[in-house]
């Protein structure tokens, strides 16, 4: 579905993102956790790039730090490099705070959550819009809000604009943050598990949607999800992520003709296949996977041979 | 599993100053109740007979809080008045909270009908005044410390009702409970082995800091004259003895409200620092 | 046999919520055959949970009965006996572990609730039964709290067959666990399944899994049965819109897979366009 980025193309394209040796360790009660180590990648103009990653992985670290939402917390280590359009974001808490909703906006794995439920769609829209151009007038805003609801094909823009989220339906309030991702025309979205809370077929045409709209502008995606069926229907190019470390990157067409690295072969061989009968046998462990740091004692991530 | 010293919960607690303080607090309560017959420094004046010769005396080397008008030391007879205080909302506790707990235990397993009838009977308590219901049931039976705890037990067990009501009505849902349902268990298990477990540590906090609660509604009833009493030494008495005495013998009001304060607030100091340790544990 | 192993008749369920009256299901009629892997599909709103308390005995039918071995079940007071061949797998393998209880204890409550073996020897039970689901013996004394989730959903598991049940309920067992934790369950599961001869009435909104496991498969939407036959014959020659629509709405990471599914997105897209 997604077109590959022909390589000759792709030197051309200017980088939008770029993450230089990024390490981040969270200090806890319970000691010291990395939670990223040393991960390098980066996201062209047009681009959609997907960070596949279980639980634990870290993939929603590298998330929240992207969009500026971890360096305000305290007990964090950060190192390396993060450029949002050449300029660096990690300590630098101004300009990230200014772009987030402007140059780069975000995709929520549950909208309900995500968006404000004590102001209405049309306030929001509002909000997001302001961050864009402050001098935008409420009824220049309403203009624009109905302009990307009709984007997202959700018919009776008013009444969408005048409910609150918890009066719209999962699919429906998914849309909206689509739109209002997608309303100040940003470099980037980044979006974690979109849509990963929402039934199959409502999931399947949001994703569709999504590719639509993102086709015909030069946004880029970050794209962070544990699907690997999604990240097939969806990305250009794929990372994957393992406790922190990225262990394989390639364009989705290599990555799913031929896995180079033993565990991404191993989640690709874990899903059951809808064309036949059997699960898949999985081997007791992981080959070339002797990492000692596997095994974590009373960690909330299930280690691969105790899984 | 990690020792007690170093687990979270008690690493957060040490990090805390309030929590610290109001153990200290505390302790120091404690201690004194414990150890009043070796600390006290005149172990008989806690009777109704003093020093004749040091009525009415000052803060002094002798007195380290100044004597009463019978010559009683003050500084013993709040000791054995915090060994009271503590006593007795042990007692009112040990037996109020149980039963609160099994009312809001059963109303909140079995609702429907279950559930409303237990909690208007809990709410009937709950809507008439504290002091209103124990001068009632003081004016019924005779003040004494015993029937003020009767009167104090009355009107606290409601609260514990409430506080388990709303606790289990959260675990009643969580799948160990529909687990537990499902394998045949029965409704003592479930009550008692499943849900109560996880209630503790709210219901513990809570006891902690009504300690201080208690003592503090004890001591205003034995302020309007309807607790212990003389010669008892009890705080909420001597505080309205020593009153008609302002400003001149201000020690026989200060001291004894001041250890009023010390206990509440320790207790109350406590209940928060173990509630926020309770948080992190989890 | 005769009669079905487990068979819904004319089932309707209806709930009084805040907002006025909900039909969960509406006169659904479903039969399980002895030592079958039945799947009961369908997205949220479908029923399919509903259906699963009803086995289980959480609550009764508003109408309509549901046999186990042509005994009809009721609820919520069942015998000890149905109760104890009835067992439930949980989605969230957090919640259905009690945090205040170690792992032993809780796989024991079922022992000793059923008088399982002598007193004395339960303990060894207990270890037996980790065992079998790969876990080391000495997890008995561990809290749920230090554990993966693939880890305590193994618990759960030992516990369902601590009661030494025929039929399980297991409602979106491997949803909340990762892929490579889900595969290894799924696998836990059949073997299970195979060596103590159970039945399975297996829940799930996700096809993959029902393709891989299934005997026979039931499917539902909003709360009325749409289709219902051998996992074969659904998978090759889905009779209903909805099925299809579901079909082709899965997301595969292999060309063949894509082939197979595709045939279901012309249909698919005829649908949607007819919608709008």
């Amino acid at each position: 579905m997604s077109p590959a980025s022909a390589g000759a193309h792709d030197e051309l394209r200017a980088v939008v993102l770029a993450v230089r040796s990024l390490s981040v360790t969270f200090r806890s009660l319970a000691g010291p956790v990395e939670a990223l180590r040393n991960v390098t990648l980066h996201v062209r103009t047009g681009e959609k790039i997907a960070l596949v990653g279980e639980s634990g992985s870290g993939k929603s670290t590298i998330a929240r730090l992207v969009l500026g939402l971890l360096q305000e917390e305290r007990d964090v280590a950060v190192s390396g490099s993060v450029r949002l359009d050449s300029r660096e974001i990690l300590g630098d808490q101004s300009f990230i705070r200014e772009a987030r909703g402007d140059r780069v906006s975000m995709i929520f794995q549950d909208a309900a959550s995500a968006l404000n439920p004590t102001f209405t769609i049309g306030d929001q829209f509002k909000e997001v819009l302001r961050r864009g151009d402050p001098t935008i007038s409420n009824a220049g805003a309403l203009r624009r809000a109905r302009v990307a609801l009709a984007d997202v094909y959700l018919h009776e823009p008013d009444r969408v604009l005048g409910s609150y989220v918890f009066q719209l339906s999962g699919g429906m309030s998914q849309r909206v943050m689509i739109a209002l991702a997608l309303i100040n025309h940003p470099d980037l979205i980044v979006a974690d598990e979109p849509g990963s809370s929402l039934d199959v077929t409502v999931q399947a045409r949001t994703l569709h949607l999504m590719n639509d709209l993102i086709g015909r502008r030069r946004t880029s995606v970050l794209f962070i999800s544990h699907n690997l069926g999604v990240v097939r229907e969806f990305a250009d190019r794929v990372y994957v992520i393992y406790r922190g470390r990225i262990v394989e990157h390639a364009t989705a067409a290599q990555l799913f003709a031929d896995p180079r690295h033993p565990y991404t072969r191993a989640l690709l061989a874990a899903i059951p296949r809808l064309d036949q009968r059997g699960i898949p046998d999985l081997p007791e462990t992981i080959p070339g996977f002797a990492d000692p740091l596997i095994e974590h004692e009373g960690c909330e991530e299930p280690s691969l041979a105790s899984a | 599993m990690t020792p007690f010293a170093d687990s979270p919960g008690w690493r957060a607690f040490r990090r805390d100053t309030m929590a610290m303080t109001g153990l200290t607090l505390v302790a120091l309560v404690v201690s004194a109740a414990l150890f009043a017959d070796w600390i006290a420094p005149y172990p008989s004046h806690a009777g109704p007979v003093g020093d004749f010769g040091a009525m009415g005396a000052p803060p002094s080397g002798r007195f380290l809080l100044g004597t009463d008008t019978i010559g009683r030391d003050l500084f013993t007879r709040l000791i054995y008045a915090y060994r009271l205080s503590l006593e007795m909302a042990i007692v009112v506790l040990a037996i109020a909270t149980p039963i609160g707990v099994v009312v809001g235990l059963l109303a909140g397993y079995l609702g429907q009908a279950w559930s409303y009838g237990l909690m208007r009977l809990t709410d009937v308590f709950l809507s008439i005044p504290p002091l209103v219901l124990a001068m009632s049931i003081t004016g019924f039976l005779e003040p004494s410390a015993i029937h003020g705890m009767i009167a104090i037990t009355a009107m606290w067990w409601p609260w514990y009702a409430r506080l388990a009501y709303n606790l289990t009505r959260a675990e009643r849902q969580e799948g160990y409970v529909v687990a537990a349902e499902i394998v045949g268990a029965g409704l003592p298990h479930i009550l008692f082995r499943e849900i109560l477990p996880n209630c503790m540590p709210s219901i513990l906090t809570k006891m902690t800091v009504d300690v201080g609660f208690v003592i503090l509604i004890a001591s205003s009833m034995s302020f309007l004259g309807l607790g212990a009493q003389a010669p008892t030494p009890d705080l909420g008495s001597m505080v309205a003895d020593g009153a008609k005495y302002m400003p001149d013998a201000w020690w026989l009001t200060v001291f004894p409200a001041i250890a009023i304060l010390i206990v509440v607030t320790g207790f109350n100091l406590l209940g928060d620092g173990l509630r926020e340790a309770a948080d992190v544990a989890r | 046999m005769s009669e079905a192993f487990l068979s819904v008749e004319g089932v309707t369920k209806r709930f009084r919520s805040a907002g006025g009256e909900v039909i969960a299901l509406e006169d659904v009629s479903i039969t399980v055959e002895h030592r079958e892997c039945h799947a009961i599909i369908g997205e949220s709103g479908s029923g399919k949970s509903t259906l699963g308390g009803l086995i289980l005995g959480l609550f009764e039918p508003t109408s309509g009965s549901v046999r186990f071995k042509g005994e009809i079940l009721g609820a919520p007071r069942r015998p000890l006996r149905l109760k104890r061949a009835i067992q439930l797998i949980q989605q969230n393998p957090l919640s259905a572990l009690n945090p205040r209880r170690t792992v032993g204890q809780s796989i024991r409550l079922a022992l000793d609730v059923h008088a399982i073996g002598e007193s004395g020897q339960r303990g060894k039970r207990v270890a037996e039964l980790l065992g079998e689901v790969g876990l080391p013996a000495d997890y008995a004394l561990r809290s749920p709290r230090g554990l993966s989730g693939g880890e305590r959903q193994r618990v759960a598991i030992a516990r369902a067959l601590a009661c030494e049940p025929e039929l399980i309920v297991l409602d979106e067992p491997t949803s909340a666990l990762d892929v490579l934790v889900q595969a290894r369950v799924l696998q836990l599961l059949m073997r299970i399944r195979h060596q103590h001869q159970l039945t399975y009435a297996f829940i799930t909104h996700d096809l993959a899994v029902v393709r891989g496991i299934a005997d026979s498969v039931s499917v539902f939407e909003k709360g009325r049965l749409v289709e219902s036959g051998s996992a074969d014959a659904i998978f090759a020659t889905p009779q209903s819109d909805y099925t299809r629509r579901l079909l082709a709405a899965v997301p595969v990471v292999s060309d063949e897979e894509a082939r197979f599914r595709d045939r279901f997105r012309a249909a698919e897209v005829d649908a949607e366009e007819a919608e709008d």
